[in-house]
């Protein structure tokens, strides 16, 4: 199955069926690689000698910093959740709605496939230069790049879940008499979601990469723009809060998504 | 053993499927099946089944019964010979040849009712979605599954499962029901409570069904069967067929305690035998003989 790796985490992490002590040693472990790498942190910071520790802040600095800069962080957050936001989900319709629609039909495969093998390779960053150039505003061009890199693993993810739906579905669905349009909709589309959302999660990495980097180009908000804003004048201790928030935004978000995918796909498979 | 080594001249090979009339709900005419660049899985099937009847299929694995199932509900296409279903060509699936396929055939992404409904609403063209989820509520009442309506298919025993699917199909509506070993997998007390329940409907539709049933367990197929064909392998054909004379209601405990069940038993393995000497002579690999015996 497509998402082996997350089921296997998730086993791994799963500490319902475990005693107290047992579930206080997992977290321990857990946190273990965190704990030990804030400590070589804020060991190395002590001993830089003065004139680096403006480059390679303190954890305490830093946290300082991150706490000054929260207001402005979570502006930038809501910035960019505007792009992310829109873009995010309108590739995640239009490539489930797309590949469910391909991937029922031979000659739509005819036609999409070998464009999609040419097309979805291509990395979507050097798009990001001629979609700013080429739309009137930076958000709509933003939109259209994180749509961009979002729609091909959600669409081809989409277009294989059709493909593998399992052989006593389709005989089920033959036998029962079902149309071409209940087939796609009552049983390809819910069979195909496991799939569908591993597009998903692909995505919405390359969403958050495309954002970052279109908001390194030419945005005034944002959290590509914090950090590079930051940088442009020298200031890393708000220049490292602000990647790391950008990457507690980013885990929050995938294990969001990690959330919502167990809850629409509620049976084994 | 020896004494019923030869099965009775009346239910030898030579007399089987050799009269095809007009009336008979399923005809088959020289059937063969190969999957494209395979070999042959079935070869020169002739069968009649009547308007009514229950039909057993036994065979051991290999004999190509699933497939020569599929073929009757179109889900596959023979590769020479026909199929008649009252009188008209087979050339794909259709509602009233109802299948009920081995395990995990229900929809697990939708309630048992609403597994149902689904078939209600191909059987009675029209009807709202309220009104195909209260008939689907009394499809599932008739296999004993009134209260778990609102439940998944997971969420269900391997038991209930079948139940479930028998309802699906049984809203249908078919004319034919088609079973492909529907209660293999399941243990033995609920396959027997199974059996009976099949029965039971079986024998309560007006106008009755008719029923192919696809099993590997002799006791299964004498038990439930008017008459019980026997396949054997290499590739598949009929080796046999057997009148079950047992009158009905049969009570399972009389039935496999008479003389006449274990001659039968008797005959069935005296088929089997003589299919295995066949294979020997003309197959490179003796597939497996007597299952379920």
């Amino acid at each position: 199955m497509s998402s082996t790796i997350d089921q296997k985490v998730a086993v791994l992490l799963d500490d319902g069926k475990r005693s107290p002590l047992k579930k206080t040693m997992a977290w321990l472990l857990h946190l273990s690689l965190f704990a030990a790498i804030l400590a070589v942190w804020g060991l190395s910071a002590y001993f830089l000698p003065e004139k680096h520790q403006y480059l390679f802040p303190s954890p305490k600095t830093t946290m300082t910093m991150l706490w000054e800069s929260l207001p402005e962080l979570l502006a930038s957050t809501g910035a960019s959740f505007l792009i992310l936001g829109p873009g995010y989900v309108g590739a995640v319709f239009l490539g489930a709605f797309g590949g469910i629609v391909v991937g029922g039909s031979e000659r739509l495969q005819q036609i999409f496939i070998p464009f999609a093998r040419v097309v979805a390779p291509v990395p979507p960053t050097i798009y990001t230069p001629y979609a700013i150039a080429l739309l009137p505003t930076f958000r709509t061009s933003a939109i259209f790049i994180v749509l961009l890199a979002t729609f091909w693993p959600v669409f081809l993810n989409a277009v294989g879940g059709t493909l593998a739906v399992p052989e006593q579905h389709r005989d089920s669905a033959k036998a029962l008499g079902l149309g071409r349009f209940e087939y796609l909709t009552k049983v390809a589309f819910p069979s195909a979601l496991p799939y569908i959302f591993n597009g998903m999660h692909v995505g919405l990495g390359m969403a958050f990469i495309m954002l970052t980097v279109a908001e390194l180009f030419g945005s005034t908000s944002g959290l590509g723009r914090f950090v590079q804003y930051y940088a442009d004048y020298a200031d890393f201790p708000r220049m490292v809060a602000g990647i790391l928030y950008t990457g507690l935004v980013t885990f929050l978000s995938m294990t969001a998504l990690g959330w919502f995918q167990r809850k629409v796909i509620f049976w084994p498979y | 053993m020896s004494e019923v080594a030869n099965p009775p001249a009346s239910q030898d090979l030579k007399n089987r499927g050799a009269k095809v009339s007009a009336d008979d709900d399923l005809c088959v005419k020289g059937v063969s099946f190969a999957y494209p660049g395979g070999g042959p899985v079935l070869k020169n099937i002739d069968l009649s089944i009547s308007e009514g009847e229950f039909l057993c299929l036994l065979g051991a694995s290999g004999s190509g019964k699933t497939t020569l199932l599929r073929l009757f509900a179109g889900l596959e296409l023979p590769s020479e010979g026909k199929i008649f279903w009252r009188g008209k060509l087979v050339a794909g699936p259709s509602i009233e040849r109802g299948i009920v396929f081995q395990e995990y055939s229900l929809f697990p992404w939708l309630r048992l009712k609403d597994n149902v409904a689904l078939a209600v609403r191909k059987s009675f063209k029209g009807c709202s979605k309220s009104e195909a989820r209260d008939k689907a509520d009394e499809y599932l009442a008739m296999v004993g599954l009134w209260d778990a309506t609102r439940k998944y298919p997971h969420e269900l025993s391997g038991g209930m499962r079948q139940r479930g699917a028998i309802a699906r199909t049984l809203a249908l509506g078919s004319p034919l029901l088609l079973m492909d070993e529907p209660f293999g997998a399941l243990d033995p007390a609920n396959r027997l409570r199974l059996q009976e329940l099949l029965l039971e409907i079986w024998k309560s539709s007006s106008p009755r069904r008719t029923v192919i049933f696809v099993t590997h367990d002799v006791d299964e197929a004498l038990f439930l069967g008017d008459r019980v064909v026997i396949l054997g392998a290499c590739p598949g054909r009929v080796i046999g067929e057997i009148a079950v004379p047992f009158p009905r209601p049969r009570i399972p405990e009389q039935i496999f305690d008479q003389e006449e069940f274990r001659e039968l038993r008797a005959v069935i393995s005296t088929y089997y035998r003589r299919d295995a000497n066949r294979q020997i002579d003309e197959c490179s690999v003796l597939s497996s003989y007597g299952e379920g015996i």
